[in-house]
């Protein structure tokens, strides 16, 4: 399916295509994972089982992985941010893992969607801030015990710092995905276009197709890593913004 | 029950656990950065992500104001070193272990 005219597409996988008027494969695949999750936490956690079988043992090491995060990284008072940090790393998990599957669609792989949810994380936690310390929060662009003759440099600076999680938030998950997806299908379409050369190229074709088979895991230990990196990042900045530094 | 509390050897339970972790290297700096760029690749695909992303955020803001201002390039240049600081700056925080400025005097919350 990659091979045609004997070229390496690539990039075709990230192609939208319109399922109903204004509705795509990424929407889809979207729905897809909120209702994943939902059934895993809903049907995971119906029999209340004192000894969990497998559906609730996942579903329980999904919030104690995720409370033990938010507990470590913003303190006991971050509890009440656990819903969002969770179901923003449960979205990303199971998005990136979807995309692992044959023929789905990764909608993390699209740098809209990635800003997006970069952007719900900036403007949440700087909402934060001001809702807990005021003007305070301006205080943040300044460090205290700075030269005040500092202040023309030291503010657009710290400023522009701040700006840049957003952009490096998204870039990171969007530039993973991307990169890995990429290196999967260029090396599939070796195989492929190996394989078309007669018996030599069967053997020749083997590398490329183990490379792979490396690659696929690579890929499950980056969906996940991923998704970990923009909960821990958030968590992080949920602390700068409860604690003010 | 197999490791009375010796004399000389008044610490908790969780004091030990803590320091044979520390000794095993499992609460190492990487651990307290969530793990993030436990290989140097890692480490540096991260660091130049931060300045990247700092300078495009610097530029951004340049472009804009000369935009709106018609400077062009004055603040351009200007936002650009700036942003260049900005870059180095989140390079340094990274390399505390943390974002924050507080660096590790706050574990303990």
């Amino acid at each position: 399916m990659a091979a045609e005219g004997k070229t390496i597409d690539a990039l075709s996988q990230f192609a939208l295509s319109p399922i109903v008027a204004g509705f795509t494969n990424s929407n889809l695949y979207m729905l897809i994972a909120a209702g994943a999750i939902s059934a895993l936490m809903i049907l995971g956690m119906k029999p209340r089982a004192m000894v969990p079988g497998r559906l609730q043992s996942l579903a329980e090491v999904a919030y104690e992985f995720v409370a033990g995060m938010v507990k470590e990284q913003v303190g006991k008072e971050g509890m009440k941010y656990f819903p969002f940090v969770f179901t923003l790393f449960m979205f990303i998990l199971f998005g990136n893992m979807l995309g692992m599957l044959p023929y789905a669609f990764t909608f993390t792989s699209h740098i809209a969607v990635t800003v997006t949810l970069a952007l719900i994380v900036f403007i949440l936690v700087t909402a934060v801030a001001i809702a807990i310390h005021g003007a305070k929060f301006f205080g943040y662009f300044f460090p205290e015990g700075a030269p005040v003759a500092l202040a023309p440099i030291i503010i657009p600076v710290e400023i522009i710092s701040y700006l840049s999680r957003v952009v490096s938030l998204s870039v990171r998950l969007f530039a993973n995905m991307v990169a890995g997806h990429v290196m999967l299908k260029v090396f599939a379409t070796f195989v492929v276009l190996l394989g078309g050369l007669g018996s030599l190229g069967l053997v020749g074709a083997a590398a490329p197709l183990a490379l792979n088979v490396a690659l696929v895991g690579f890929e499950f230990l980056v969906a996940f890593l991923q998704a970990y990196v923009f909960a821990i990042l958030t968590c992080i900045y949920l602390h700068d913004a409860v604690h003010l530094h | 029950m197999d490791d009375p509390p010796r004399a000389g050897r008044p610490e908790s339970f969780e004091e030990r656990l803590r320091a044979a972790r520390d000794r095993a290297g499992l609460d190492g700096k990487d651990a307290a950065a969530g793990g993030m760029g436990a290989s140097p690749w890692g480490l540096g695909l991260r660091a130049g992500l931060e300045v990247a992303s700092a300078l495009a955020v610097g530029v951004g803001i340049g472009l804009a104001l000369d935009w709106w201002l018609g400077t062009r390039p004055l603040f351009l240049v200007l936002f650009l070193f700036l942003g260049g600081a900005a870059g180095v700056l989140n390079v340094h925080r990274l390399m505390l272990g943390r974002s924050t400025r507080g660096s590790n005097a706050d574990r303990g919350k």
